[in-house]
């Protein structure tokens, strides 16, 4: 899923300054299961910027609602009476949700309400972490499963760097795994270790975000 | 003007499981108990069930405190449940701190066999706490 964090609060008062009726908008999806933007969260944020535009004396009306996906056109649509009463919308949503709103309501003022921030996995209850950078060039077959693209703070194809700590972990941060530990150990149980001796080509970074923003076409279902 | 010279009386929402109290405490009624105070009474089935939107929606409608009653951490009929709200009015506390509102107006109290008398007296005094921060922000924009 892709994972955000709310922005802090003094932030989000700041991007509503000077604004009167605020429409917050969740997404039911990524952001609801990272517990950053679904209805919760908008539930939760919504009675906290009332009040604390009343502790400043400039009352603001805020509207919630939550919508299954914004970057969904069909259900963004659902927002349109909402939007066209509002003075300024707040997504909770990813950047692309927010974007979305943005481009639909292209006459109103639309502000994140979170910092998108990684695509990632549930680890346990209250804890995500990074899995995938997007990068546009799978390794995942040669690397057993794990992904130093988004897993080794220096991006490492040809890892462990120096800095590993003793038991496995990153020296960035020791409540992180070195991912080229476990990668090792994977491939260790499987007796494997020979195939991360193999000499590759360098890698081709053209199909990330080197190359340009990212289009995929699919002419077999395109209108 | 000094809250308690004013004659500022904090309304109290007092939001209590039902596992912490002796035998049954009427919501209704409740208030009664304390004439001096301006207190709302709602009971729970586990603490637990409450989550942030409750506790800030309570407040952003006028309430000037929210005193959420417990069970002990290791009392819960639910195991965890009195541990995960704990944990829920920390966070809160800590929001309503960043938003300016003041962390104040959030009160956690535990508690078994508690009586109307005591949930009265806790809320007494966390009126007196709640007093130097004066009536809720909220009351002002509701009143327009």
């Amino acid at each position: 899923m892709i994972i955000a964090e709310w922005k802090p609060i003094d932030e989000l008062l700041e991007m509503l300054a000077g604004k009167k009726k605020l429409l917050l908008v969740g997404c039911a999806t990524c952001v609801a299961e990272c517990a950053a933007g679904g209805e919760r969260e908008v539930e939760t944020l919504a009675p906290l910027l009332a009040m604390a535009r009343a502790q400043r004396g400039e009352p603001l009306e805020v509207v919630t609602r939550t919508i299954e996906r914004q970057c969904e056109w069909e259900f963004v649509e659902e927002l349109k009476d909402q939007a066209a009463a509002a003075d300024v919308i707040m997504s909770l949503a990813c950047g692309i949700g927010c974007q979305a709103l943005a481009e639909r309501f292209a006459d109103k003022t639309v502000v994140p309400g979170v910092n998108t921030t990684s695509l990632a996995i549930r680890e346990s209850p209250g804890l995500w972490a990074a899995r995938c950078a997007a990068c546009g060039d799978c390794v995942l077959d040669e690397t057993f499963g794990l992904c130093p693209i988004a897993r080794c703070a220096k991006s490492l194809l040809n890892g462990p760097c120096g800095g590993t700590r003793e038991g496995g972990k990153c020296e960035v941060d020791e409540n992180i795994d070195c991912i080229w530990y476990l990668i090792f150990e994977r491939a260790k149980a499987r007796g494997a270790v020979d195939s991360l001796l193999k000499v590759r080509s360098c890698r081709s970074w053209a199909n990330s975000g080197h190359g340009g923003p990212k289009r995929v076409v699919r002419e077999d279902l395109r209108p | 003007m000094n809250q308690a010279a004013s004659g500022f009386v904090p309304e109290i929402v007092v939001l209590f499981c039902r596992q912490s109290v002796a035998g049954e405490i009427d919501p209704i009624t409740a208030p009664k108990a304390a004439s001096d105070l301006k207190l709302r009474f709602a009971s729970l089935t586990c603490s637990s069930k409450l989550e942030l939107p409750h506790l800030f929606r309570v407040l952003e409608g006028g309430a000037d405190g929210v005193m959420l009653v417990a069970c002990p951490v290791d009392g819960c009929a639910r195991m965890t449940g009195s541990a995960m709200s704990g944990r829920r009015v920390e966070r809160g506390k800590k929001l309503l701190e960043s938003a300016g509102v003041g962390s104040g107006r959030l009160l956690l109290e535990r508690g078994t066999g508690l009586t109307l008398e005591e949930l009265v007296r806790r809320a007494r005094a966390f009126a007196e706490t709640l007093r130097p921060l004066g009536p809720s922000p909220m009351k002002g924009v509701l009143k327009k």
